[in-house]
């Protein structure tokens, strides 16, 4: 099951995103080894629960197995702060519409190849429904990383490919489209 | 000036329409020696139907000096003719809000009432008008378009957010390339062919001849 988590649902689903900070430590402190705070088990950062948007994946048993985030470029964001570098004109879109997401993460080796397919149907979902006014979300991310998601049905616009780390990281634009939701669900 | 013409206001717009066919076989058949139909020095094809859209710059004494032509995808357009073997996955885009644009013409013979200055402008004000269209009179999610990389490549380096889908060599010997190209219909891109334009207020981009009302309107 996947849960929308808004601004005004936080202390609803305190569990939840307390699960969802264990999985993000996980994956990116345990797991990926990089250099990010964090703090009794939990990864989080300053752009937590502020504006901040999630979705968060559920297993049968309601263990939190996949989680991201996402937040419209009008509030703080990662790209002006640390990825600052990875959109020279991040000014040009910080307007309402654009939205950025990231701390994609997945329990590793779970059983469930499909949790990022519907994370990613789920947000052309909502930004088709018109719940938000949703022009485009960046994600950055490696380039396998898109290709997967590309193969999934996502259609996406390449913006810019830095290097982070002497890793090859690509920054794109995912607008909410008919032909990507189709595809994520039919694939 | 930039009209947005239509299968409902063509009847008020034939002298202009005319013109601009005669400008597409100045450009596309006389400069760029496609191989296009030609009759009585208009070029014309089976993509001019009822279902078909333009955007025609005139300059300041009315002269058309700029056009291109947009087809919804769900009507027959080039991707099902000609152009046919430049997509694997036409299906795909063959739907609502997927629209085609082709035969974006600009007349590059400056003189005293059509400088140079201008002339640069008239790729870019088509543009915006047909961003504006698309943001807000008719909802276009996804445009696709044929064009020579470097002709893409302008209109990415001056705000457009393309994704490059196909590229075709058509041409071995002269290396004639054409590259097949998705772009979205944002606010962003329309700001930043804006500020290049200079045309910041939105009633200004094109005019729309009402047919009901007979009279032309600026878009708000």
């Amino acid at each position: 099951m996947i849960t929308y988590i808004t601004p005004d649902l936080y202390e609803q689903h305190r569990d939840l995103l307390k699960q969802s900070y264990q999985l993000r430590y996980r994956v990116f402190c345990e797991k990926k080894q990089w250099d990010i705070s964090a703090e009794n088990g939990q990864e989080k950062d300053e752009y937590d629960e502020k504006n901040m948007h999630y979705l968060i994946y559920q297993d049968d048993d309601g263990i939190v197995r996949g989680c991201l985030r996402f937040i419209e470029m009008i509030h703080p964001c990662m790209l002006e702060g640390p990825f600052n570098f990875a959109l020279p004109n991040v000014k040009d879109f910080k307007k309402k519409g654009y939205w950025e997401s990231t701390r994609f993460a997945i329990e590793p080796n779970h059983h469930n190849t499909n949790i990022a397919r519907l994370f990613l149907a789920k947000l052309i979902e909502i930004g088709l429904s018109n719940q938000e006014y949703i022009e485009g979300f960046f994600g950055i991310s490696f380039p396998s990383v898109k290709r997967l998601f590309n193969k999934y049905g996502l259609f996406t616009f390449d913006i810019n490919t830095i290097s982070i780390d002497q890793d090859t990281t690509c920054i794109w634009l995912f607008p909410p489209m008919h032909l990507s939701l189709e595809k994520l669900l039919r694939n | 000036m930039i009209y947005l013409i239509d299968n409902s206001n063509n009847d008020y717009h034939q002298h202009t329409i005319t013109e601009m066919f005669k400008l597409r076989f100045k450009v596309f058949g006389q400069t760029l020696k496609w191989d296009v139909k030609e009759k009585n020095g208009l070029e014309i094809d089976d993509y001019d139907h009822e279902h078909t859209n333009y955007l025609v710059y005139t300059d300041s004494l009315g002269r058309v000096k700029g056009c291109l032509r947009f087809i919804e995808m769900v009507h027959p357009c080039m991707f099902d003719g000609p152009f046919q073997f430049a997509l694997k996955n036409l299906h795909d885009f063959k739907r609502k809000d997927y629209w085609e644009l082709s035969r974006l013409a600009i007349d590059q013979d400056i003189d005293e009432n059509y400088t140079n200055e201008e002339m640069q402008l008239v790729g870019i004000k088509l543009l915006q008008a047909y961003m504006l269209f698309g943001l807000e009179l008719q909802k276009i999610e996804c445009t696709l378009t044929i064009g020579y990389p470097q002709v893409i490549q302008f209109y990415k380096e001056q705000g457009l957010i393309f994704e490059s889908l196909n590229k075709i060599c058509l041409n071995a010997q002269t290396n004639e390339i054409i590259e097949v190209a998705a772009f979205p219909t944002l606010n962003y891109c329309y700001d930043q062919y804006a500020l290049k334009s200079q045309l910041s207020s939105k009633s200004n981009v094109f005019w729309y001849m009402c047919p009901i009302a007979k009279e032309f309107s600026a878009l708000t």
